[in-house]
């Protein structure tokens, strides 16, 4: 009993903290920016297909190059790293597509949701037409986390280690970015730039590249939660991100937007739950999440820990 | 006459069918206290947006330095060495006023992101001379006991002490001071005048003043200018500018000079 408890808990710790990744990626381009990126969940794919390529793994038959994967494979860490950059990469790219376009004629800022969208889909028809709609399982399986045993004994309980990593490495992406914004330099120009981006700019601070490095994390971020849960589950088609990308944004709004602890508290909350309903009824566990959203709109609108709108008379 | 430190020639911005402002041309001296006045609506807010680049103009050109200006982005214009206030303040409100004078502090002195990731030597050194440098601006401008408050949560003078010490965090050779008075009450006034002196000198400023109190600006401006439906009807001193018969029609009103 002990067991199967820690176990869900750890499996709902597990995917609430790619959950708040999600949310995070969501949380820096809204700040700078007052605007939700769509295209979030089609990095979340790319994230995941390129941890599969770059650890050695083949193009399936559907794909446009059947059989062709890059020589050799880098270790697990290593090719989620760089999975992740260059998912970052590729937000970058949506920025200039979907966004700086609109910036630079002073659209409506809410354009950005179609055009987002818009650039979502093409990333994720680009990655069907290269990788074909097929599943793909990671090509090591677990023996690819370095050496580290497939599952490990805590408590007298059996845990699966790739769901431990999940945990670890979202926490530590979390508490750096977290770190970063709170006391680096960059990190405070970054929440200047969110607080008033032309002020910040009268005071020296190149702006745009404050909205490119956003962009940049933000992708990141998906991307990192992307491959870990390949890794950690499959690669079920190029669509799954958008999923995952769904369920960010109600962790978003759960937790507040534009707040950090927010995302982070929204995400672990949204994982704890979906993880206390019982397999036999998985079908239902969209449903209770969003259920949990609801009702916690109902109570607060402005979410669990948002700035509650004061309103100015 | 020395070379000018900023220089308007023939600038203009339209909106529309109004022209806020039309051809105004003058040239601010180094060292200089250079008023900007006139009744509301006159162009005058609209004329620092387009010297400190947060509009473009629509016809004519500034000059910092002999160097044309005219349509740089914001953060390269206060790189050359122009800041500053707003008439209605923009704080980062959710920032402590400590962190509003560091974001300010951002490139002096300069520091790579590199060394900011591995916390080089270097970078810590460059953190603390830019926290030193903004202790002693809380310090010329009285916020020192505010530091660690929210920015959000001061009171007016404060807020407007502090964004002009944000502004002097970046070190600018020209001030641009959107009316720095608004809001405060007489003995207020009188502490900004005193002020405005001492950080000129201290910090080698020129600066460029709004102000609709017509009496703080006469004792504190070097030269100033007024304008008139984005028109600058006068240049001149103090007293020149009190004399000129289109002033008093269009601004101070006749014969009751000053209490506009």
């Amino acid at each position: 009993m002990i067991e199967t408890l820690l176990q869900l808990l750890l499996n709902g710790a597990a995917s609430g903290g790619v959950y708040a990744l999600v949310a995070l990626g969501y949380t820096l381009v809204f700040s700078v920016l007052g605007v939700i990126n769509f295209a979030q969940g089609a990095l979340f794919s790319v994230g995941g297909y390129l941890t599969f390529l770059l650890m050695g793994g083949k193009i399936g038959v559907n794909g446009a190059l059947p059989g062709w994967g890059l020589p050799g494979g880098l270790p697990f860490w290593l090719a989620l790293l760089v999975a992740a950059a260059g998912s970052g990469l590729v937000g970058l790219l949506v920025e200039r597509v979907a966004f700086a376009p609109l910036r630079r004629r002073n659209a409506e800022p809410l354009l950005a949701l179609i055009t987002s969208l818009g650039a979502g889909v093409v990333v994720v028809n680009l990655l069907q037409l290269l990788m074909g709609a097929e599943g793909y399982a990671f090509p090591h399986g677990t023996d690819a986390l370095g050496g580290l045993p497939g599952a490990l004994m805590i408590a007298g309980a059996r845990i699966r280690t790739i769901q431990l990593l999940l945990l670890l490495t979202s926490a530590g992406a979390v508490l750096a970015l977290s770190l970063w914004l709170e006391r680096s330099k960059g990190g405070r120009a970054l929440r200047a730039v969110a607080e008033d981006a032309t002020t910040a700019q009268l005071l020296g601070i190149n702006s745009e590249a404050m909205v490119r490095l956003a962009f940049f994390l933000s992708g990141a971020l998906a991307g990192l939660g992307g491959g870990l849960i390949g890794v950690s589950v499959s690669l079920p088609g190029p669509y799954f991100g958008i999923g995952y990308g769904l369920k960010g944004l109600a962790v978003l709004v759960l937790g507040g937007l534009g707040s950090v602890p927010g995302a982070i508290a929204g995400g672990l909350l949204m994982g704890l739950a979906e993880a206390l309903v019982p397999s036999a009824a998985s079908g239902w566990r969209d449903a209770l999440a969003f259920a949990i959203l609801f009702a916690v709109l109902l109570l607060r609108p402005s979410g669990l820990l948002g700035r509650r709108t004061v309103e100015k008379v | 006459m020395s070379q000018p430190l900023l220089e308007v020639r023939d600038l203009s911005r339209r909106f529309g069918g109004l022209l806020a402002v039309d051809r105004v041309n003058f040239a601010v001296q180094p060292g200089e206290i250079f008023g900007l006045i006139g009744p509301n609506g006159a162009g005058k807010t609209t004329l620092f947006n387009v010297i400190s680049g947060v509009t473009p103009p629509t016809g004519g050109s500034v000059f910092w330095r002999s160097q044309p200006i005219s349509g740089q982005a914001p953060h390269r214009l206060n790189r050359l060495g122009l800041a500053r206030t707003f008439q209605n303040l923009r704080l980062f409100d959710g920032l402590s006023v400590l962190e509003n004078l560091l974001v300010a502090l951002q490139r002096r002195p300069r520091s790579s992101a590199l060394g900011g990731l591995l916390n080089s030597a270097g970078h810590q050194r460059a953190e603390r001379q830019r926290l030193e440098a903004a202790w002693q601006l809380l310090e010329e401008l009285g916020l020192t006991a505010l530091a660690e408050r929210q920015a959000g949560t001061l009171a007016y003078g404060d807020r407007r002490r502090l964004e002009m010490a944000r502004a002097l965090a970046t070190g600018p050779s020209l001030l641009l001071l959107d009316e720095p008075a608004a809001g405060l009450n007489p003995a207020e006034k009188d502490q900004l005048c005193q002020l405005i002196g001492e950080l000129r000198q201290r910090h080698q400023l020129t600066v460029m003043i709004i102000e609709h109190h017509v009496p703080l600006l006469m004792r504190l401006c070097n030269r100033m200018a007024v304008l008139d439906f984005g028109v600058r009807i006068a240049l001149g001193t103090p007293e020149e500018v009190r004399r000129d018969p289109q002033v008093i029609e269009a601004y101070l009103g006749t014969g009751t000079g000053g209490s506009a």
